[in-house]
């Protein structure tokens, strides 16, 4: 295998996106977000791409989760406005929004002794009546659901026992049982090891090509993000600087200044480019990597 | 953390525990609390045999173990299974939806809310006041008081300890109002404080009526609204995702408990520890799912209170001690180690 090395690119202009109007699934118009009107997030425009896989990436505490959630329709921007065909977001009623999107939060709660069988069940309620049994749609949700995610001979394993990889995997056919067109997840490989993670993005990727879900997620690993990105959207300080397909954003030389790492990009052929960080830029450490080169 | 949890659930088995059990115990409890029930109908100052009790529930006469059955001891004994499930599924309600182990009618200051309401009506509008208002007032200084207490505790969902303490400052604040009330009522202060002391005795046909339109409706509420408790239990944002309005269903089930709070306390008086210990009991007992926490809190509760009655009325005959009393003695040494965990 031959690596071919990049150089990394100085730090160069912000990247702005115009993308077409017809293929988005979510957007967002100049919307401010925070919480207790601190903003988080300021005067800022994205669109999901219907169908495709869109990845949020950006330092701790940049917006990617206060975006998700608003995506989501659980926080009302205090400017602007979050569109889901044709309707703001917070004037959808629960119910009907569930079926439309689902939104899987970052780390949530293991459930007190449920079974995956009986957590994926959880992901009909807005398809059911109060008291009324499953029906043979709502089965067939539940066992797609757990087919797609490989978790049918799991079924009645507690979500206690299971391993993290399983128990995120359940989470997403909680979402999936849904059968909401959206999906958006928050972090979904945090605390898993690189294998499951990798698992998870590969699902994540069949789902939105075979099914034509459209899928946003946020991710800390930028390679993770440049491998499985059809559109990829880098957010600092609350601020919008790059969105749009992963090539473009290797040759900006954005990432190694809004992360501030020295970086390098390596060419596999067949493969897109991978991101190897050598240092940070903040302590100016020589690349034991590259010291040699 | 996680490692720990899997390692510690495969030790006790408890994944693969069968679905049925806590069923079989809620059956078991509730077959023991109908048992223990028709047990307490043979005791009391005339002793009745049980083949003359099964005599005169099938078919009354006019005799003297009939009118007792019938007009003293059967009511008795339904508003004890009532209000024993009333109370412990309010605190399971409670408990559930401010995911807070301590939260109880009477931890959050429901119960002492709800008295100092009945009292400070009787007292400044004696004439118009009967005991079918009760529930409604005793819903409305629920009500309040809840609200105040969930205030004073913060945004959100607290810290256990904080809920307990702002329920428990509410509940001082209202008990010593409902003092201050008493001082100033005039011959009416027997009733009330009768009342007040909690318990079932003399209670009949007629408070069983105030209570059953309150509790049996609101039981039945409980079993339909399961599924939206179960998604509260995921937490707030994955409920809401999953399409439950989460704001909507708390404040509905909170009102849901305090309607069940009302219903009892209006015929019982306040009656405490039962709300809070008896979920705790049933999750001892292997309950985990909402339904099945729910029906086994339900029987639980029903098996307790018409346990703590009979005791009540028989320990130190002729004489009845205060139900409360007993609850307490049962409930108390809960309490304390629910806390001792908390702390761990």
């Amino acid at each position: 295998m031959t690596l071919t090395m990049l150089s990394s690119l100085p730090e160069t202009t912000v990247f702005s996106s115009v993308t077409p109007k017809d293929n988005t699934a979510i957007s967002l118009n100049n919307v401010t977000l925070g919480y207790n009107s601190q903003p988080v997030v300021q005067d800022l425009s994205l669109s999901l791409q219907q169908g495709k896989v869109n990845i949020l990436i950006g330092p701790n505490g940049c917006g990617k989760s206060t975006l998700l959630r608003a995506m989501a329709g659980l926080l009302k921007p205090a400017r602007g406005s979050a569109v889901l065909q044709g309707k703001e977001l917070h004037s959808w009623q629960r119910r009907t929004l569930a079926r439309a999107l689902s939104f899987l939060p970052q780390a949530p709660e293991v459930p007190e002794n449920m079974t995956i069988g009986q957590l994926v069940e959880q992901g009909r309620f807005a398809h059911r009546g109060l008291i009324s049994a499953l029906t043979g749609e709502d089965r067939d949700a539940v066992s797609w659901a757990l087919e797609q995610t490989g978790l049918l001979e799991y079924r009645d394993r507690s979500m206690r026992t299971v391993s993290g990889g399983e128990r995120q995997r359940a989470w997403i056919a909680t979402a999936l049982a849904q059968q909401a067109s959206i999906l958006l997840l928050d972090e979904p490989t945090t605390y898993l090891d690189l294998g499951h993670q990798l698992e998870v993005l590969e699902l994540l990727q069949e789902l939105s090509m075979t099914q034509g879900l459209t899928i946003a997620l946020s991710l800390h690993e930028i390679n993770h993000a440049l491998m499985f990105a059809d559109s990829l959207t880098l957010l600092a300080k609350g601020k919008l600087l790059y969105s749009g397909p992963p090539q473009e954003l290797v040759t900006s030389g954005l990432i190694e200044s809004v992360f501030a790492i020295q970086g390098h990009y390596l060419n596999i052929p067949g493969h897109g480019p991978l991101h190897i960080a050598t240092g940070s830029q903040r302590r100016k450490r020589p690349s034991p990597l590259f010291r040699t080169a | 953390m996680s490692n720990f949890q899997t390692l510690s659930a495969n030790r006790c088995g408890a994944a693969r525990r069968p679905k049925a059990a806590p069923y079989l115990f809620a059956a078991g409890t509730a077959a023991a609390a109908l048992a223990v029930g028709l047990f307490g109908l043979g005791i009391g100052a005339q002793p009745i045999p049980f083949s003359e009790i099964i005599r005169v529930i099938w078919l009354p006469d006019d005799s003297v173990s009939s009118i007792i059955l019938w007009e003293l001891r059967l009511p008795r004994m339904i508003i004890a299974l009532l209000a024993g499930a009333g109370l412990a599924v309010a605190g399971y309600l409670l408990q559930s939806i401010t995911r807070n182990p301590l939260a109880s009618p009477s931890l959050t200051g429901v119960t002492s809310g709800a008295a100092m309401f009945v009292v400070l009506a009787f007292v400044c509008l004696p004439h118009m006041i009967t005991p079918f208002y009760y529930p409604f007032l005793a819903l409305l200084g629920g009500t309040a008081a809840a609200s105040i207490t969930l205030f004073l505790s913060g945004p959100g969902l607290s810290s256990p300890l904080r809920l307990a303490l702002a329920g428990v400052s509410v509940s001082f604040l209202a008990a010593s109002v409902t003092t201050l009330t008493l001082l100033s009522a005039g011959p009416q202060t027997g009733t009330l404080l009768f009342w007040l002391s909690g318990g079932l005795q003399g209670r009949s046909w007629t408070q069983l009526a105030i209570m059953l339109p309150w509790v049996v409706p609101g039981l039945a509420c409980v079993f339909v609204c399961l599924r939206p408790l179960t998604l509260l239990s995921l937490g707030d944002e994955v409920a809401q995702a999953m399409g439950a309005n989460v704001r909507l269903w708390r404040t509905l089930l909170a009102l849901l408990a305090i309607c069940l709070s009302a219903g009892v306390v209006s015929v019982a008086g306040p009656i405490a520890f039962v709300g809070l210990c008896v979920p705790h009991m049933a999750r001892m007992l292997g309950a985990r799912t909402t339904g099945t926490a729910a029906t086994l809190s339900l029987t639980l509760g029903a098996l307790l209170l018409v346990s703590a009655d009979l005791f009540a009325r028989t320990l130190a005959a002729p004489r009845e001690l205060p139900i409360g009393m007993i609850t307490a003695l049962i409930g108390g040494p809960i309490f304390l180690a629910i806390i001792y965990r908390q702390k761990a």
